[in-house]
């Protein structure tokens, strides 16, 4: 008797715990998720910490909030300017070039500024190529066709050490990504590429192998670092309410930990006149009107 | 060097060479196969994948991305460690497209400047393109090459080249050989000593024919035994042979021995018989000399007491002369089973001293045409000859029986075994072996026996004598009379 008594009484707590957890998720469930694009402006080669960014994210914004991960920038670009998406982390030419239709949520600070540099490299044992003007007539690696420091810059640079790209080089080819462009020079693969500056230095402490086999030739004027922006028919509110939680990160230990994994040192809501520099390349280049 | 060579080490080495021979030429036939069947495999393999990797590697053909060519490229690199072809991918215009080794075949050259055996061979197949796989394994010294199409909707826009270097075949190979070679060591290791052991069994009666053989010359044939199993064989039917032989040499010994006895034995008889004759011619004349002396009347006491002295001695001259000359006289009758039932009864009295058991076999039936003294006399003297060597409360078995045209006889009595050298003699006269005896008993038997044509054997062996007595009457000879 007593038995049932005590196994009716179980019953009775292990279904009061499902509900409970069941209306927790309901409270949480109510607001649409918050859906954040990602980009290889950082290295998204490590899960764990993309995990906890998301719950450090979900917990102090107070909804759900779900990663986007695709295979370029024009890809997060295109669904972020449909709608599809409310955030993304981009380069700083996809902000420039669609700027109006873009709002700035906050700026990553990387060795204590919301700035970085695109760098030159070449495989080690390249010991010649000195600066942009001795290029080797090899194989360019560039990293996205909208990436800054990836392609906009050096193609920029390549102009003024007065290179024509498509002729000086036997070919050039996109990888997707910084990381890969470092790859890519290290086996040679190619003879020269073009990197986002934080990836190879974040690279060198995280991968020491992959940098070890690269030379870095040059390295261009700071530019504004890739920043993290939203759609300009989001919430004002929801976008304070984000660039709060992430300028707010280094206050908290799990948020320090995250960044210092991240190699950087925080967010910062910085003037869209960071990126003029980059506009100005743009325009130069023929890109933007 | 082997013509010389014993069998105790030629046929188990006979045996343990087959066994290494059978070993190396079916670890050679494996390691044969193994190669063909490895290489077989690697072309196997070789061309799925890269017919694989075509496929896997088109769409980035398709759309110049060079970075995911290779990166489709590493894929199989990693999977496995001890992945070590390399691949290519070339683009319709025979330049390296991507590559598994940048560095050495680098992106956007012709194929040609970078390694022009390999373009050669792309040539030699006349089409701008391998359209069609290729597996060349003999015009590349060192390498092996596999290629497959890159089509795109049935049009080859590039092909897929996996290079192996010749020697990838080789740990394989030797790792397969190595395991086979354990295997057949580890075999080997047992077989070859069942060989030898098998080899020894097998030589065995055939050396142990042979040792006895080699006896034959310096050993008594008397000692000689051969411990060979019988057998059906070959070496079954040699021993069979040895041991027919080996009877054989023991027989014409034997019979050369009793030759040697019985030619010994006639010579002393014609010695023994003329000096017998010398003797007794002038004997009988002084006896008589004695008769006529007495006749004419001796009345001197001294002179008779010589007489007497001089006629008893040799009276016991002639006695003694006529013992050891066998004389033949003229038979009252023939040889009744009386008679020798009366040769029991005077032996009886001996054998009863001694209480030895006297066992009478006595299977005559008729008169027998042989002469009863001298049979007579032969039987005692062998009865009494038996119960004398026989020990106190001894048994002797006597059997007569008449066969075949002659009489035979057998006396079987205990005793000690009598060596060959005394058996070889004793028929000689005084070659007693007894105190006592005067040394004419069997001698006079012996001279008997060979008168009346018959044979005398005394064997004796295990505490027992025999001795086997014929007198043969069918056609026997008038015995020539003595004088």
């Amino acid at each position: 008797m007593d038995q049932s008594i005590y196994s009716s009484l179980r019953w009775g707590l292990f279904w009061l715990v499902i509900v409970f957890a069941a209306c927790a998720s309901v409270t949480v469930g109510q607001a649409a998720p918050l859906r954040i694009g990602l980009t290889p402006v950082f290295l998204d080669d490590q899960p764990r910490v993309i995990r906890a960014w998301l719950e450090y994210l979900e917990q102090h914004v107070g909804r759900e909030v779900d990663f986007v991960h695709r295979g370029s920038y024009r890809e997060i670009t295109d669904l972020l300017l449909r709608g599809k998406l409310d955030v993304a982390w981009v380069c700083g030419l996809p902000y420039v070039e669609r700027i109006t239709r873009l709002s700035l949520v906050a700026v990553p600070l990387y060795q204590g500024a919301p700035l970085y540099r695109s760098y030159l490299i070449v495989p080690r044992d390249n010991t010649n190529t000195q600066s942009w003007a001795d290029l080797p007539p090899g194989v360019f690696a560039f990293s996205d066709l909208d990436s800054n420091s990836g392609y906009l810059y050096p193609r920029w640079a390549m102009r003024k050490a007065g290179i024509d790209v498509e002729t000086h080089f036997r070919k050039t080819f996109f990888t997707g990504g910084h990381r890969e462009v470092v790859e890519a020079v290290a086996v040679g693969l190619a003879d020269v590429g073009a990197v986002d500056g934080y990836v190879w230095e974040t690279l060198r402490i995280n991968h020491p192998e992959l940098t070890a086999d690269t030379r870095v030739v040059a390295q261009s004027e700071t530019f504004g670092f890739p920043p993290i922006v939203a759609r300009d028919d989001l919430p004002d509110a929801e976008i304070r309410e984000l660039r709060r939680v992430l300028v707010a990160m280094p206050d908290d230990p799990k948020g320090q930990w995250i960044l210092r994994q991240f190699n950087l040192d925080g967010f910062v809501e910085v003037e869209p006149t960071l990126y003029d520099s980059i506009a100005e390349m743009s325009q130069s280049m023929g890109r933007m009107r | 060097m082997v013509r010389g060579m014993s069998y105790r080490f030629r046929i188990p080495l006979s045996l343990v060479a087959t066994t290494l021979f059978t070993a190396l030429v079916i670890g050679l036939v494996t390691i044969w196969h193994t190669y063909k069947n490895v290489r077989i495999d690697l072309i196997d393999n070789g061309s799925r994948l890269s017919y694989a990797l075509a496929s896997a590697v088109q769409p980035a053909l398709m759309h110049d991305d060079v970075w995911m060519a290779y990166s489709t490229l590493l894929g199989p690199r990693t999977a496995s460690g001890a992945f070590n072809a390399t691949l290519i991918v070339l683009d319709s215009e025979k330049r390296i497209f991507a590559s598994s080794k940048p560095k050495q075949l680098p992106v956007a050259v012709s194929l040609e400047e970078v390694d022009a055996p390999l373009a050669r061979i792309l040539d030699a197949y006349k089409t701008d393109l391998p359209g069609n796989s290729i597996v060349e394994m003999n015009a590349l010294k060192d390498r092996l090459l596999l290629t497959a199409p890159i089509t795109s909707d049935g049009v080859p826009v590039g092909a897929l080249l996996l290079v192996y270097p010749r020697q990838v075949l080789w740990p394989r190979f030797t790792s397969i050989v190595e395991q086979g070679g354990l295997s057949i060591m580890l075999v080997l290791a047992i077989i070859i000593p069942i060989g030898w052991i098998a080899g020894r069994r097998m030589v065995k009666p055939l050396l142990m024919l042979a040792s006895c053989m080699a006896r034959l010359r310096e050993e008594d044939l008397e000692h000689i035994r051969c411990a060979v199993e019988e057998g059906d064989d070959e070496i079954g039917h040699l021993n069979a042979r040895f041991h027919e032989l080996l009877v054989g040499l023991r027989e014409k010994r034997q019979l050369e021995r009793q030759m040697v006895s019985s030619e010994r034995l006639a010579a002393i008889g014609r010695l023994a018989a003329g000096v017998a004759h010398e003797i007794n011619n002038p004997l009988g004349g002084m006896l008589v000399a004695i008769d006529t002396l007495r006749e004419r009347g001796v009345t001197d006491t001294h002179t008779e007491r010589t007489l007497s002295l001089l006629e008893r001695g040799l009276t016991q001259i002639r006695d003694t002369v006529s013992a050891l000359l066998v004389e033949a006289h003229r038979e009252p009758h023939a040889l009744t089973v009386q008679d020798i039932e009366d040769t029991r009864t005077l032996v009886l009295v001996q054998a009863d001293r001694k209480n030895i058991r006297l066992e009478w076999d006595n299977r005559l039936s008729d008169t027998l045409p042989l002469p009863s003294t001298l049979v007579r006399q032969v039987v005692i003297n062998i009865l009494l000859n038996a119960v004398q060597f026989t020990p106190q409360r001894g048994r002797v078995k006597t059997c007569f029986i008449s066969e075949s045209g002659a009489l035979s006889m057998t006396v079987r009595n205990e005793g000690e075994t009598i060596e060959q050298k005394i058996l070889d003699h004793m028929f000689e006269p005084y070659y007693s072996n007894r105190e006592g005896g005067s040394g004419l008993g069997l001698w006079v038997t012996y001279q008997i026996v060979k008168r009346l044509n018959g044979e005398i054997k005394v064997t004796s062996q295990r505490n027992e004598t025999c001795c086997h007595v014929i007198f043969p009457f069918s056609n026997r000879e008038e015995p020539p009379d003595a004088n």
